[in-house]
């Protein structure tokens, strides 16, 4: 009997739980699922892929896998790409945005940050990013 | 970049041409039979340079150890028939009569089956599933069997 | 009447359902007390089959014997240490364990991404609810863990049921058959949990790719996400395997660690199609291409999890650890096509958005060594795969079983394996995106004059097996590349950031987890298969001693002294007593014994160890006869010992990948961030 009563009580408990969520949505007009939010775009994914690659390119040419030449042509490379998608991410959002200040400024001496690929502007001390230290 | 790709796909394909080649090839010789006692003494000729793998259960009191070495020489029986098998490694440790056996080996000549490799399960005491008869349960009986068999 | 924990069971297969519903409801309307609702749902779940589990547990202890799965897998007389394993000792118990472990990883996965993943989440929790459906069904329709025993009046029958038959009053037995004593050994009673840890593991990643397909949010999100999640089974597996090895070696006193058995097969194919997924999804992150490979090899990787355990559970094999045939088969086999043709159907759905824009930089780059590496391992995976399902297979078509055993996988796996393991050492020679052949020679040059180094003392010292001089020669050149590796990441660093050499190493480690965790990884299996190689070189020898007698194998030599009887509760001992003399020296005294379980009927056979770094001596008490002479099989395993030794060095460099980044430390750089940010300003 006591196990009854005891298998009762935790049913309650379980479906009161449960149903808690609802209830309590019923009272604070429910809040809804804000689908916008938190996901990177396709560009900015995009993004993230180009400055990891040229991540492990700078990596790569430190631990003197790639060669001189290859450095700079990939390297040359990918830059431009990072610097179209910055814009065209800034189009995109119709807002000047400090990407796109650092794609504008960037010229033939703009660096990327070796730990993370981000842009970076002349005269940075860390990267603003990670933090890395800039020599 | 066709030229890349021509490429790429054509060291995929070779490779993946060699690992199917593998597999298949390995399949070559190491075919064992599994098929049943009857069906071994069936096979005339053809069973005795063919891998079998044989299933029966041990016909209680058939096993003979030798004092001096690990061969054992026992006895299975599945549907009515009967195929002595020897057998000279260390047995394992669920062997023991009743026990449903597997033996892989090859079938000799001289009539008995050259186990090389030996499975034995249990004579369904770890099974789900079977008739209960813990009724008339004695833990002290297994002791006497022990003695007896030593 | 019926026990409360079938009860609990019940409950939470409706719960689950429930859940299931309201999340893909409240997705669909996009409400989110619907999807709460469903989250608290899947705790509620995880509470219920927690409770249920104790409940098994509490009557194991209890001695409970009116329980059926109490009698048949523990007993008094065991030990406190086994009784707890009897929990996964049996088919019943061990399905529901499973599906213990499923909620909790669950209720883990669900609550870590409470703030994240919204869109994703309701998917993730119908998916992993579907699953957790699945096992919990089998507990109370097909393998009932709580079922009773019952004695019909006026017979000596006893029958079992969860519901007390008509005529029947409650039978309580007098004592439990106990769990196998074969399984009583510490590797065997924590080796279950943790593999199945690593089957069931893979149901997070495995909801969360099938979140995103059903979805479309088709981002890399879920694949970031989910990258612990994948690793952390992997391991589990990993290590689950290794200690099935160390039991196996330990307690069936075959003198191996793997044949090849369904059993063993079952947790290599989705180990080997995890490893694959590992190292592929690295190039979704780098270059975002290859995404319906990786969305399809993480959804087999779980089939095969499923797959597996439907081999080893249904009897559809003959192998030496099956459980006994019973009828879940047709219950795995309905969720197997479940779980094949829906991913599949969603996969060509989706194929549109799947579709790749990036392209290979070079056919000599890091990423087609990666390819080849996937490549090679699915064609591990389809020969065992084969192998394993042949006999079923020829049965269908030919109408006899044909079985390979042991001699066609190593035929077909060592070549395998030995090409992955140059893979090991190539990969990470080669540069991402493309690598000149100029570097490529420079690269290659310090680790092949080691290796060839390394290959000419070996056949100086006469070393002649084929394949084991390919194994170690590949071995040292791997290890080379990944000393090398360190070396030049630490020199970088000393160059870029003015470090010392230890500094600079220990930094390069914290900067890169992945990739130099991933290289101490890589060692790992250097030193596994330098294990594997030692197999080569091993011998074994059979004597029949009487006290007194001694006999040679290699340089050993071993004196018999006689043996002596005892027994205790549980069960009767042989004890043999030896001493072991190497070069003359007496090393140790070994007591080799034979155990015989009263309960169980059943002996096993205690071997003893004279273990080094380099080699075992390997005793086996085969036979102890009346007039006290003794059969011994002597087995002597070189570098066995390092097998067991690269599961340390494998946990070692997991858990420097898994390693969260130092959170004081990206609290500095986050600050340093700011202040470059007011430097612009």
């Amino acid at each position: 009997m006591a196990e009854i009563l005891f298998f009762i009580f935790l049913a309650s408990a379980v479906s009161f739980y449960v149903v808690f969520p609802i209830v309590q949505a019923r009272t604070r007009a429910g809040r809804r699922v804000n689908s916008s939010n938190n996901h990177p775009s396709e560009l900015v994914e995009r993004k993230q892929t180009i400055y990891a690659a040229i991540k492990d390119i700078e990596f790569d040419y430190q631990m003197g896998k790639l060669s001189k030449e290859d450095y700079q042509e990939l390297r040359q490379q990918y830059k431009d790409e990072a610097v179209r998608l910055l814009k065209e991410i800034d189009q995109k959002e119709k807002k000047v945005t400090k990407g796109a200040i650092r794609a504008n400024k960037k010229d033939a001496q703009a660096n990327f940050c070796w730990i993370c690929g981000t842009a970076l502007v002349i005269g940075e001390k860390f990267c603003p990013n990670c933090g890395e230290k800039i020599e | 970049m066709a030229k890349k790709k021509i490429k790429i796909t054509f060291a995929f394909t070779i490779i993946s041409g060699l690992l199917i080649w593998l597999t298949l090839s390995g399949f070559e010789g190491e075919m064992q039979y599994s098929i049943g006692i009857k069906e071994v003494k069936a096979m005339g000729e053809a069973a005795f340079d063919q891998g079998l793998r044989v299933k029966g259960f041990l016909v209680p009191g058939t096993l003979q150890r030798s004092q001096n070495s690990l061969e054992v020489n026992f006895v299975i029986e599945d549907a009515g028939q009967e195929m002595a098998v020897r057998y000279a490694k260390v047995l394992p440790d669920t062997f023991k009569d009743g026990a449903e056996v597997l033996v892989v080996g090859k079938y000799q000549r001289e009539g008995y089956f050259d186990a090389q490799i030996l499975m034995a399960k249990c004579p369904s005491k770890y099974e789900t599933g079977q008739e209960y008869d813990i009724k008339n349960y004695d833990p002290s009986k297994h002791i006497d069997e022990l003695e007896g068999t030593n | 009447m019926v026990d409360i924990g079938h009860l609990m069971l019940i409950l939470a297969l409706t719960c689950a359902g429930y859940s299931i519903f309201v999340s893909i409801y409240g997705a669909r309307k996009n409400r989110e007390d619907l999807t709460r609702s469903g989250e608290h749902a899947l705790f509620g779940v995880m509470f219920l089959v927690t409770l249920a589990v104790f409940t098994l547990w509490q009557q194991i202890f209890a001695h409970d014997f009116h329980n059926e799965y109490v009698v048949g897998y523990s007993n008094r007389a065991m030990p406190t240490f086994y009784t707890v394993a009897s929990l996964w000792g049996g088919q019943k118990g061990s399905l529901l364990f499973w599906g213990w472990l499923l909620t909790v990883f669950a209720a883990l996965a669900v609550y870590l991404n409470r703030h994240k993943n919204r869109e994703l989440m309701p998917y993730v929790v119908a998916v992993l609810m579907g699953g957790a459906m699945f096992f919990i069904a089998l507990n109370v329709f097909v393998s009932q863990p709580f079922e009773k025993l019952w004695q019909l009046e006026g017979t000596t029958q006893v029958i079992k049921a969860i519901m007390q038959p008509a005529n029947s009053i409650p039978y309580a037995a007098p004592d439990g058959r106990g769990l196998n004593p074969l399984l009583q050994h510490p590797a065997m009673a924590i080796h279950p949990p943790i593999l199945y840890m690593g089957f069931v593991g893979f149901s997070i990643p495995f909801a969360f790719a099938l979140a995103a397909l059903i979805s479309g949010r088709l981002d890399s999100q879920w694949l970031k996400t989910i990258r612990r999640w994948t690793l952390v089974p992997w391991f589990f597996l990993g290590i689950g395997m290794i200690l099935g090895g160390k039991w196996a070696y330990m307690e069936l006193g075959w003198g191996g660690y793997w044949a090849w058995d369904p059993v063993e097969n079952a947790a290599l194919m989705p180990w080997l199609a995890a490893t694959a997924f590992i190292h592929s999804t690295m190039i979704q992150e780098k270059k975002n291409m290859l995404k319906v490979w990786n969305m399809s090899l993480i959804l087999l990787t779980y089939v095969l999890c499923i797959f597996g355990t439907f081999l080893t559970r249904s009897g559809v094999v003959s192998s030496v650890h099956s459980f006994a045939r019973s009828e879940i088969g047709p219950w795995f086999v309905g969720y197997l096509v479940l779980l094949i043709f829906v991913p599949v159907l969603l996969i060509i759905k989706r194929l549109p958005q799947l579709k790749t824009t990036q392209h290979f930089d070079s056919v000599i780059s890091r990423e087609s060594a990666f390819l080849i590496n996937n490549l090679i391992f699915l064609g591990a995976l389809f020969a065992v795969f084969w192998g394993t399902i042949f006999p079923i297979v020829t049965e269908a078509i030919r109408g006899v079983k044909i079985t390979v055993a042991e001699p066609f996988f190593n035929k077909v796996t060592i070549p395998i394996g030995l090409f992955l393991l140059l893979l090991t050492g190539v990969g990470p020679l080669v540069a991402w995106r493309k690598t000149s052949s100029n570097l490529m020679k420079k690269f290659f040059l310090k680790p092949i004059l080691v290796s060839l180094l390394g290959l000419t003392i070996m056949l100086a010292f006469g070393i002649r097996h084929f394949y084991a001089l390919v194994s170690l020669t590949l071995s040292i050149f791997v290890t080379s590349t990944i000393v090398a590796e360190f070396h030049r990441g630490a020199r970088a660093r000393m160059r870029t950031n003015q470090e010392g050499y230890f500094v600079a190493l220990i930094r390069l480690l914290q900067r890169n987890k992945r990739r130099y965790g991933g290289y101490i990884v890589h060692f790992g299996i250097v030193v596994m298969f330098v294990g594997f190689t030692g197999k080569a070189f091993d011998t074994e020898k059979e004597a029949h001693l009487k006290p007194g007698e001694s006999m040679q194998i290699r340089s050993y030599t071993l004196t018999y002294k006689g043996f002596k009887t005892f027994e205790d509760s549980n069960k009767v001992v042989w004890q043999a007593e030896m001493d072991v003399y190497k070069g003359g020296k007496m090393v140790k005294t070994i007591y080799p014994n034979k155990h015989y379980y009263i309960v169980q009927e059943q002996p096993t056979t205690e071997v003893v160890l004279r273990s080094t770094l380099l080699e075992d001596l390997y005793v086996v008490l085969a036979q102890p006869n009346d007039d006290k002479s003794a059969v011994f099989k002597v087995y002597i395993n070189p570098l066995v010992n390092l097998v067991w030794l690269s599961g340390l060095i494998i946990t070692l460099g997991t858990f420097i990948i898994l390693l969260p980044d130092n959170p004081l430390k990206s609290k500095v750089a986050a600050q340093r961030a700011k202040i470059a940010q007011h430097e612009i300003a």
